[in-house]
């Protein structure tokens, strides 16, 4: 049996527990990497089905971009960090 | 498949013939890239210290564990490496510094990783050239060749129309050998991943 503590602890942190705002991974468009490459990494990477990854693939060749990923910072970071180690020039951006 | 890959009938994994030239031309390519981006040796205090020498310490990788007051390493002057250790953040300097500090390293090792089992399995196949890739090595040949293309194109610049790229350039343009190499690799890169894809 315990005593009641006579003053609750609070938590210290006031971090706010909203959902994450999505961020997003965008793909850039460069003249080097080979378009049946970069549909070949998003297939793989992100596990798309091969229409989607052409999609893609032809959005970042024809508008130059194109967001093939989105979550939360880590999340999209991993992916950017990844992109790069497959060579495909890619950013982190917060979706306003 | 001499220089280039196919899918093997019994192996159903790529393959390729690599002659003598065409081998010692990609390794060469690919310790250049090593060089290019391993590592930064370790801070000079380390290396100068006699006890840490001794102790084995010297030399070692310590990236990550800097003091919180070392700067952030910066986006590299360099076009090739600027290119192959891209910012992660288009309109954040500071963002990307913070990333560049944390992951930098690491995609320096994966890079020369990459292009160290091309060297390998280059020097294993000997005499008759004949790779056969698991999905590992597959992966890292991907890696590896894509950074080359990286570094070939943009120290020659070029552009998405590769054909006009070369009629821009006059017929004892040096960079016209540059090209031919940077095709070639072009279609290793497409094989590999016609290979991978049935």
């Amino acid at each position: 049996m315990s005593v009641a503590p006579i003053e609750v602890e609070k938590p210290e942190s006031d971090e706010v527990l909203l959902p994450d705002t999505p961020w997003v991974c965008i793909v850039w468009n460069d003249p080097i990497n080979l378009m049946s490459y970069v549909t070949y990494v998003f297939q793989s990477y992100f596990g798309y089905p091969k229409k989607k990854a052409e999609k893609l693939m032809l959005d970042v060749h024809n508008k130059g971009r194109a967001v093939v990923s989105n979550g939360t910072r880590e999340e999209m970071e991993r992916d950017v960090s990844a992109m790069h180690g497959y060579g495909l020039w890619a950013t982190v951006q917060h979706d306003k | 498949m001499n220089g280039h890959f196919v899918r093997g009938r019994k192996s159903g994994r790529p393959e390729i013939v690599l002659d003598e030239l065409h081998g010692e031309l990609l390794a060469d390519l690919c310790r250049q890239v090593i060089d290019l981006v391993a590592p930064e040796p370790a801070a000079d205090a380390a290396s100068d210290d006699p006890l840490a020498r001794e102790l084995g310490l010297d030399g070692l990788d310590w990236g990550g564990l800097d003091a919180p007051d070392t700067p952030p390493p910066a986006t590299p002057d360099d076009p090739v490496l600027a290119r192959l250790l891209p910012d992660a953040y288009q309109d954040d300097p500071g963002a990307a510094a913070e990333f560049r500090r944390f992951t930098e390293n690491d995609l320096r090792q994966r890079k020369c990783a990459n292009a160290r089992t091309v060297r390998t399995d280059i020097a294993a196949a000997g005499a008759e050239g004949h790779i056969v890739l698991d999905e590992q090595h597959s992966q890292a040949w991907l890696g590896a060749i894509n950074d080359l293309r990286l570094a070939l194109g943009t120290n020659l610049g070029v552009t998405e129309d590769l054909d006009e790229y070369a009629r821009g350039l006059h017929e004892d343009d040096p960079r016209l050998a540059v090209l031919a190499v940077y095709h070639w690799l072009g279609m290793l890169q497409e094989t590999l991943v016609e290979s991978l894809t049935p």
